[in-house]
């Protein structure tokens, strides 16, 4: 499994949805899936995905599918 | 201080913040104007988020002595037509882009983001007098079983609030739970009886946002529910540079212990109060509270009575247990113990039927010092985060969807078990109503009973069994 979709799969597996799901569109706070009890478990599934320990600067700043990539890199993970 | 009648007193001082401050008048002139859009003595829905809108509304609505239900903004378009049907609210106090009320409904009055749709069909309720405010009694499940408080209960208990965690105008806290909820009602209300000045945010505390606002705005306390504070754990609050807060507050379902031990050491070291509180929707919000000298000494206790309440504690037989260290079902005597429940429309207009006393279903012992500490639980009652939920409600709306189960489980643990081979189908209509985090759905072969038929839910598995 490449990074993108270890990433997807985070996702799936952390806030339960779809494999299908648009993953592109999810925010924080504004998909259903994705409030704070959601965050926690998908912030636990990077974690051990990707082998890294997220910061509260990381874990607060990380609100839209997009931005986690963005932070992910800046921790040295690689999305080709 | 019946009705937020007296708070303009408060006048030019700042009520609310939400992106910018709205004085105590200002909030008073919008929300005695939503309250004049209805008219009379009715009843009406609030759909509450953290935002001024739904604020001045109950604001409002309390004011002119209407009666509101409150709801959370996101309820499930059935559930809240299914409420509709049952209680027949005259308006309902909305986001104006609400789509399922946008296209039924007729608006009219707005106020920001917010509208009043009008219901159709408009009824004539019977609405006891001390009748001031409706509750749902679980967040997620759906049920119409409501809460009924009065004037009394809610402002008796806003005072009881303000006397032991010692709030005055200056305090400044910041919204972290739905207001929908008796213990973020409970925020509110007792902040705006004192004068403060409440920081609205729809943001959680796992957004920079939230964090932002708390350092910006000076903000000096905060509540949460168990979730709450590992989340707060999580984002290491220990390291936050936080100056201007002073108490935390605790309520809503018991911490683990560890994560009670960590926080009085944080708190201790950062200079501030923790309270831990408990109650229950029946009895307003509050009912007993631990002061926080006694957080190390006492700890795993709910503390003591609030000021105006008395706990005792009551064998099977309704008999008076006296001696400490004996338990029995904890009982709850104020002003505060709510009128009762609603389950149909009829049962608005009846009067007080708990008469000050609470039986809370939570089995309790007292220790030497009249510390009370809670040991489990007669009804089938579980918390997930933070959220009470009937275990037989669970059943019900399951067996509502087509599926026969038995569930069971602990706080933030639900098991549901299934003799069919539709754990996925399952699944989905828990996901539609709650959180499927914490939530086990197992297939078995059978359901251990005694030989009366009774459920033994003790001799239910807790991983999968099956054998075929």
């Amino acid at each position: 499994m490449n990074n993108i979709e270890l990433y997807k799969t985070a996702f799936i597996n952390g806030l339960d949805v779809e494999p299908d799901a648009s993953f592109e569109e999810m925010k924080l706070g504004v998909t259903k899936e994705w409030d704070s009890i959601g965050h926690m478990t998908l912030i636990a599934e990077l974690e051990d995905a990707f082998d890294v320990d997220l910061d509260s600067d990381v874990i607060t700043d990380f609100n839209t599918y997009q931005s986690g990539i963005d932070l992910l890199k800046r921790l040295g993970v690689d999305f080709g | 201080m019946k009705r937020f009648d007296t708070i303009g007193q408060y006048g030019e001082r700042t009520a609310i913040y939400a992106d910018r401050a709205y004085s105590y008048d200002e909030m008073i002139e919008a929300a005695d104007a939503i309250a004049r859009e209805v008219g009379d003595r009715t009843l009406v829905f609030c759909l509450c988020a953290n935002t001024k809108e739904s604020i001045f509304g109950y604001v409002g609505f309390l004011r002119g002595r209407i009666v509101p239900l409150l709801l959370d903004a996101a309820i499930h378009s059935e559930q809240l037509q299914n409420l509709i049907d049952r209680y027949r609210p005259t308006h309902i106090w909305a986001n104006r882009e609400h789509n399922q009320l946008a296209q039924e409904m007729d608006t009219t009055y707005g106020y920001g983001d917010y509208a009043l749709f009008e219901c159709p069909h408009v009824i004539e309720h019977e609405l006891h007098d001390e009748l001031a405010l409706l509750l749902t009694t679980s967040g997620s499940t759906g049920s119409p079983k409501l809460v009924r408080l009065s004037y009394d209960n809610l402002f008796h208990n806003a005072a009881s609030i303000v006397s032991y965690l010692n709030i005055n105008e200056d305090d400044r806290p910041i919204t972290t739970l739905p207001m929908n909820y008796s213990y973020g009602l409970s925020i509110i209300n007792s902040h705006l009886v004192s004068g403060a000045t409440i920081v609205v945010t729809e943001a959680s505390v796992m957004q920079k946002e939230f964090w932002q606002l708390c350092r910006n705005q000076h903000v000096t306390t905060f509540g949460g529910v168990p979730f709450v504070y590992e989340m707060l754990q999580r984002l290491k609050f220990e390291t936050m540079e936080l100056p201007s807060l002073t108490k935390l507050t605790q309520a809503g379902g018991k911490l683990n212990p560890d994560l009670a031990s960590a926080f009085t050491g944080i708190c201790e070291r950062k200079g501030i109060q923790f309270f831990t509180m408990y109650g229950q929707t029946e009895a307003t919000a509050r009912m007993s509270y631990l002061p926080p000298d006694q957080n190390r000494e006492k700890a795993g206790s709910i503390g003591i009575a609030i000021p105006g309440g008395e706990l005792t504690l009551r064998k099977e037989t309704g008999e008076l247990i006296t001696a400490p260290n004996v338990v029995g079902e904890l009982v709850y005597q104020g002003a505060n113990v709510s009128l009762g429940y609603a389950e149909a429309l009829s049962d608005l207009a009846s009067g007080d039927e708990n008469e000050g006393v609470l039986y809370t279903g939570d089995l309790a012992y007292m220790d030497e010092d009249g510390y009370f500490f809670i040991v489990g639980r007669i009804k089938r009652m579980i918390k997930m985060h933070g959220n009470r939920i009937s275990l037989d409600e669970v059943e019900d709306l399951l067996r509502a969807h087509g599926h026969e189960c038995v569930c069971t489980g602990t706080d933030d643990e639900l098991y549901v078990y299934t003799l069919h081979d539709d754990r996925a189908a399952i699944k989905q209509v828990i996901k539609d109503m709650m959180h499927t985090r914490g939530v086990t759905i197992l297939q078995i072969d059978a359901i251990p009973r005694n030989e009366s038929g009774k459920i033994l839910y003790a001799a239910l598995p807790k991983r999968e069994l099956v054998t075929t």
